[in-house]
């Protein structure tokens, strides 16, 4: 990847910070070591307290205007993805290309109630794809990592599971197993550090429920840009 | 939008709008009450952990600003990101003004940035005649009223459903919407989606960048910051150069009282964390990203008695909090950021001159302070900042010396107290009317003008207290 370039007097910029900056009489303050700890909960969980975690994550999933649900398997899966395709009159959706939704074989699912899913990518081309983006009406994508204390997915993403898939049809539908679920950022933070370093995704979404404003008086709306339905539909192992 | 130059003139014009204070107080009273209800979730005890941690994360990182800039420089470069290092405002407008042209763009579509509201960067895009489009919603119905924002948080608190209506009909070809939250929602959304689908350009805020990993954090409840940074073939991302920490493990701390200071969330819905440019065979996100660090100001900051200001995270819980602020709404600080946050930052950035008299948009009560996630002492920098305009203007210096240093003289002792209560009691009468001293020579005469004084009583509790105990201790 070449280098980006840097714009302005790195000196003179620098220089201005540095000869302002003074050191306190007792020194200056020390990095905080483990800035997390105490803070959150931090713990290896086992399958039975994931279950825990599985309520957890639904009742603020639902608290936050989406609906979260746990299937036992596929079978009881297809038939939760039927009645979301039904009553969201969904006949186009795009899917991410990521390895467990392909093992669901979600496209017979659609076909079955006469709607079409796509997996990325939709096109090459920029336009073709943003234009057809655009028009699907519902995004399937795995929950990588999901926190069970504030109902929050984490998404890396990646040149098969973009960003957009998540971010742009009014319909969002995460799939992923009790595995994938932690309590809270300590367990959310650690992983992304072992599993990335500090070589971080080209992005991480972090989404807490349905796509919300309360800029006109106050009045909680739902869905003004993102996503306004959200489904969670969670696995067992 | 024509901005007062006078604070008397602007929170006398904004006292009268009562459109504006109902709303606020709405506004500000709901805020409050969900903060308290998030932090009453947490727990006081794992609150104040919070706050302390946070404190102790932002004095560090303000402390070793120069060494977690340069990380986060050389890890975007390294990433093939463009850095500008603006030392001004203008500087960074240039090079955004520059880079437009250079991408021939038409439509410029930003997701909320107080820093670009701080800059002016709007009116210099639409002069070089791009389209520029606020898809903040709260912001976007400023952009339309051509207003600035009035909260941190919620830009439009001031405006009810009705004027939003008139506002989106007058930009809308369709039927006519109606007046109603959702529907006016519902038409935001299909008109600004059109304005994503055709962007060339996407500029965005930061809440934090992290430094290890050359990344930038948004936060955003509505989803606009995300789509941009989908989209958008070249994203420019604007912070403020104190905006930075040093690892995601400290994003985990910041994000977390971020959301419940600002709106009682356990966290925003949409927080991104991006390293800009994509990579490989990405389809989405930029091929081009700009990171613009804005000195603005700040740097002077350094290492004074203002310091910690730099420490601010723009919760705009300061502003829910200062009974000033829900009496008088944000216009009337007559600059970018509101509130008491406001009222400290608008004349270091801005100047005494112009902003100074902010300094007595506090009643001190501290209600600021106690609000702040990181605890910037926000009242005693109020109070320095009087002490400052006093000293610059040197304004009514004699009387006023007079007046203290007699003061200071009378009440250093018990018996000079006691002596100087006991004259004033005896020659206040000619300015007494039931109880009341209404009029006075100067320089209390101002003072008087707004506000009655209770006339001095026949005997004072310390003359009292010996009978009273007298009889309490019988």
């Amino acid at each position: 990847m070449a280098q980006g370039t840097l714009t302005g007097d790195r000196q003179a910029f620098f220089s201005a910070i540095r000869n302002n900056i003074k050191t306190p009489p007792g020194g200056k303050a020390k990095r905080v070591e483990n800035p997390m700890e105490g803070l959150f909960t931090q713990r290896e969980t086992t399958v039975e307290e994931r279950q825990v975690l599985r309520d957890r994550f639904i009742q603020e999933w639902n608290t936050l205007g989406g609906q979260a649900f746990s299937v036992k398997d596929r079978q009881e899966l297809v038939g939760k993805l039927g009645e979301i395709i039904r009553e969201r009159k969904i006949k186009q959706a795009m899917r991410w290309d990521h390895p467990e939704l392909e093992k669901l074989q979600l496209e017979d699912v659609f076909l079955q109630e006469q709607a079409s899913l796509s997996k990325w990518p939709l096109d090459k081309d920029y336009q073709t794809w943003i234009d057809q983006a655009e028009a699907m009406e519902a995004g399937i994508i795995w929950g990588d990592i999901a926190m069970a204390e504030s109902g929050t997915l984490v998404l890396p993403a990646s040149t098969a599971q973009p960003t957009t898939v998540c971010i742009l049809p009014i319909t969002l539908i995460a799939i992923f197993t009790t595995a994938q679920l932690v309590d809270g950022f300590y367990s959310v933070m650690k992983l992304l550090k072992k599993r990335y370093g500090t070589s971080l995704p080209t992005t991480t979404t972090f989404i807490t429920g349905p796509s919300r404003t309360s800029d006109i008086e106050m009045d909680l709306t739902i869905g003004v840009h993102g996503s306004k339905y959200v489904y969670a539909c969670i696995l067992d192992e | 939008m024509h901005i007062e130059p006078s604070f008397r003139r602007r929170y006398q014009k904004a006292l009268a709008d009562q459109v504006m204070i109902k709303a606020v107080k709405l506004g500000t009273g709901r805020l409050r009450g969900k903060r308290a209800q998030a932090i009453e979730e947490v727990g006081q005890e794992r609150w104040a952990n919070f706050r302390n941690r946070a404190e102790a994360i932002r004095l560090h990182v303000i402390q070793h600003l120069d060494q977690y800039l340069e990380q986060l420089i050389d890890n975007v470069l390294k990433k093939g990101g463009h850095v500008c290092l603006a030392k001004t405002g203008e500087e960074a407008v240039r090079y955004i003004e520059e880079l437009a042209k250079k991408k021939n763009a038409k439509n410029i579509v930003k997701s909320k940035s107080m820093v670009s509201e701080e800059i002016h960067l709007n009116p210099a895009l639409e002069k070089m005649g791009c389209k520029v489009i606020e898809s903040d919603l709260g912001e976007w119905i400023i952009q339309l009223a051509n207003e600035t924002p009035s909260h941190i948080i919620v830009p439009a608190m001031h405006k009810n459903r009705f004027q939003v209506a008139d506002l989106f009909n007058a930009v809308n070809t369709g039927p006519k919407i109606p007046a109603e939250t959702a529907d006016l929602c519902a038409f935001a959304r299909q008109y600004l989606r059109q304005q994503f689908m055709n962007i060339d350009i996407g500029i965005t805020g930061c809440n934090f960048a992290i430094a290890d990993s050359g990344a930038v954090t948004i936060c955003t409840n509505e989803g606009n910051a995300r789509i941009v940074s989908a989209l958008a073939p070249t994203m420019v991302t604007i912070m403020g150069m104190e905006r930075i920490l040093p690892s995601i493990e400290e994003l985990a701390v910041m994000l977390s009282l971020l959301a419940r200071s600002a709106t009682g969330q356990k966290l925003t819905v949409y927080n991104t964390l991006s390293t800009g440019v994509r990579i490989g065979e990405e389809l989405d996100g930029p091929q081009e990203f700009h990171l613009v660090i804005v000195d603005n100001g700040r740097s002077k900051l350094l290492g004074s008695k203002y310091e910690k200001v730099l420490n601010c995270i723009r919760c705009g819980s300061c502003l829910n909090a200062c009974p000033v602020y829900r009496n008088i709404g944000g216009h009337a600080y007559g600059w970018v950021y509101p509130g008491p946050i406001g009222a400290v930052l608008s004349p270091l950035y801005q100047g005494m001159d112009k902003y100074g008299e902010l300094a007595y948009a506090s009643t001190l009560c501290g209600a600021c302070h106690v609000a702040c996630p990181v605890k910037i002492p926000l009242h005693d920098m109020l109070y320095a900042l009087r002490n400052d305009k006093v000293e610059l203007e040197k304004k009514g210096e004699l009387v006023e010396d007079i007046t203290f240093k007699g003061w200071s003289a009378a009440f250093a002792t018990m018996s000079r107290y006691r002596f100087s209560i006991r004259m004033a009691r005896r020659f206040q009468f000619p300015l007494v009317k039931a109880g009341k001293i209404a009029f006075g020579p100067p320089p209390i005469s101002d003072w008087l003008k707004y506000r009655d004084m209770p006339a001095l009583p026949d005997k004072f509790f310390h003359e009292v207290w010996p009978e009273l105990n007298k009889d309490r201790k019988e």
